[in-house]
């Protein structure tokens, strides 16, 4: 098996017979072992659990039954996510002392049903709070393309294994750019579906207001396949949405045809490089994106959502900041710590900003269907770089490579962070934004510039030199 | 009106919600909370005289 073979691909050969669901486990498991020490993208490793599914995949085949659309595909989870008899440390310390999860996440159970193999959990921030993976409890996970470097955060786990091979598909979280800066500092392909399209029982919360749940991939097609699968409402999930479901898989044919697109201007522009800007400009001229498009207020925005983050983020967390604090992470900590101290009319503020930006970016789409914009400032920063300097303006690193992507989520939209292929040494990643539950568009999109070779998942440079 | 003062205003949260600071912890968390109200303090000066309340619960 190519390390490098695809979801759709390795369904396809176990479903027809010509390789068994076992045998994939098996190398997937020996790649993992051979590999992730350059990554550190696995905490945890679930082989009894992966080749018994496996076996029940085989089984089904031999027996001439349906195995299901993801037959023997294997696939891994950030670490917030239960997995039956598997404790749920959330990048945690503290949460490792919990009882073992009951069962499946709604998303694990959906893709294990559909014949995913599940192979692992994730490495991710501490409880999510940050965009670098740097975890002083299980280390940091380093990008594929650049060990001294992040792979992102917080679902960086989910950005290395995907982007290194290890698994076709991985599911992460997104509060304020966690699928998306992963996926463009690793150079894969990750969707942050509409707020309350995806179940989210089962994950650790951290900003209940904020957080979504979406699968990595590499490449557009395989991102619809296990997004169509996910779907599904669940009473579980206050948030989830009452809508049928709404397959995207078969539009991607679809391309651009009939789409009006236009490209975020102003504070995209201003807060990301040179190199970042003229990358997304770039395709969007070539998607035939004429019309640029300024947001008002994007920076208030910005900002609510990361007083809304704070102030949840630190309730949630009060009585181990109370009692338990050497305990975190020292760059969790204090932000939680923080966050917890926020004034309640500061909150309130923010979220009925929340309500006022989401009605102006709404006006937007009665003209446009779908809005592009760079994912991050720059490229991956190194491990432990603190400030960064953009367009002359020097900034803090952990708190701001997250600021292109949190104005989107704030307000719910559904995005893909799709890869360019580029001129840089490192991936740079393009936003590809709709209005709320018009994810099929964003994914016709990200279809469309990989056909038209304007985006792919990038190949880790030591992957051509190294055993499969 | 007056400058918004994190260092004292962490040393007076900090004991409202239960929670015992060390020096160090304290300056680092005056430092976020700097942060946060800059980006707080952007966002009460916009006006949203039209809007009375929050949506009872957010939809996109």
């Amino acid at each position: 098996m190519n390390r490098y073979q695809s979801a759709l691909q390795i369904a396809a050969s176990v479903r027809a017979g010509t390789t068994s669901a076992v045998a994939v486990a098996r190398e997937t498991l020996a790649r993992i072992a051979r590999h992730d020490s350059e990554y550190n993208a696995f905490t945890e490793v679930t082989a009894k659990r992966a080749l018994a599914e496996a076996k029940n995949i085989d089984d089904a085949v031999a027996a001439g039954r349906d195995p299901g659309p993801l037959a023997g595909v294997p696939f891994a989870v950030k670490n917030l996510f239960d997995v039956r008899n598997h404790v749920t440390l959330a990048g945690s310390r503290i949460n490792a002392e919990s009882a073992s999860a009951a069962s499946d996440a709604a998303m694990v159970g959906r893709l294990s049903r559909a014949g995913g193999v599940l192979v692992g959990m994730l490495n991710m921030d501490e409880y999510a709070y940050g965009f670098t993976t740097e975890n002083a409890h299980y280390g940091p996970t380093c990008n594929p393309h650049a060990p001294d470097r992040t792979a992102g955060g917080s679902s960086g786990g989910c950005g290395a294994a995907v982007a290194g091979g290890l698994v076709p598909l991985a599911i992460g979280s997104d509060t304020n750019g966690s699928i998306r800066v992963p996926s463009a500092m690793c150079g894969i392909f990750g969707l942050k579906p509409t707020y309350g399209r995806l179940s989210r029982s089962g994950s650790f919360p951290f900003v209940g207001s904020l957080d979504h749940v979406g699968p990595f991939a590499r490449s557009a097609d395989e991102l619809a396949l296990a997004y169509d699968l996910m779907q599904g409402v669940d009473a579980l999930d206050p948030a989830c949405a009452q809508r049928p479901h709404e397959a995207t898989a078969d539009k991607l044919p679809l391309g651009l045809e009939g789409l009006r697109i236009g490209l975020l201007g102003g504070y995209f522009e201003d807060n990301a490089t040179e190199d970042a800007w003229d990358a997304v400009a770039q395709a969007a001229r070539a998607v035939g994106a004429v019309r640029q498009v300024v947001l008002p207020h994007v920076e208030r925005a910005r900002a609510a959502a990361f007083i809304i983050t704070a102030c949840e983020g630190g309730q949630l967390h009060l009585q181990d900041l109370q009692a338990r604090r050497n305990d975190f992470d020292p760059l969790t900590r204090d932000r939680l710590t923080a966050g917890a101290m926020v004034p309640g009319a500061w909150y309130l503020q923010a979220q009925r900003f929340r309500r006022w930006f989401g009605v102006r970016a709404s006006e937007v789409f009665r003209h446009l269907d779908v809005l592009l914009a760079p994912t991050t400032p720059c490229s991956a920063t190194l491990l432990g770089q603190e400030t960064m300097t953009i367009r002359g303006r020097e900034m803090a690193v952990r708190p701001n490579l997250g600021m292109l992507t949190q104005p989107l989520s704030f307000i719910g939209l559904p995005v893909v962070a799709a890869p360019l292929v580029g001129a840089t040494a490192l991936p740079l990643g393009l936003q590809i934004v709709a209005a709320p539950w018009r994810e099929d568009l964003c994914l016709r999109v990200a279809a469309a510039l990989e056909r038209r070779g304007l985006a792919r998942a990038w190949a880790p440079r030591a992957a051509t030199s190294i055993a499969p | 009106m007056e400058e918004f003062d994190a260092d004292r205003y962490v040393l007076s949260a900090a004991p409202a919600l239960g929670i015992a600071l060390t020096p160090h912890e304290r300056e680092q968390v005056a430092e976020h909370m700097r942060r946060i109200d800059a980006l707080a303090q952007l966002l009460l000066q916009h006006e949203l005289t039209h809007l009375d309340e929050i949506a009872p619960r957010f939809e996109p």
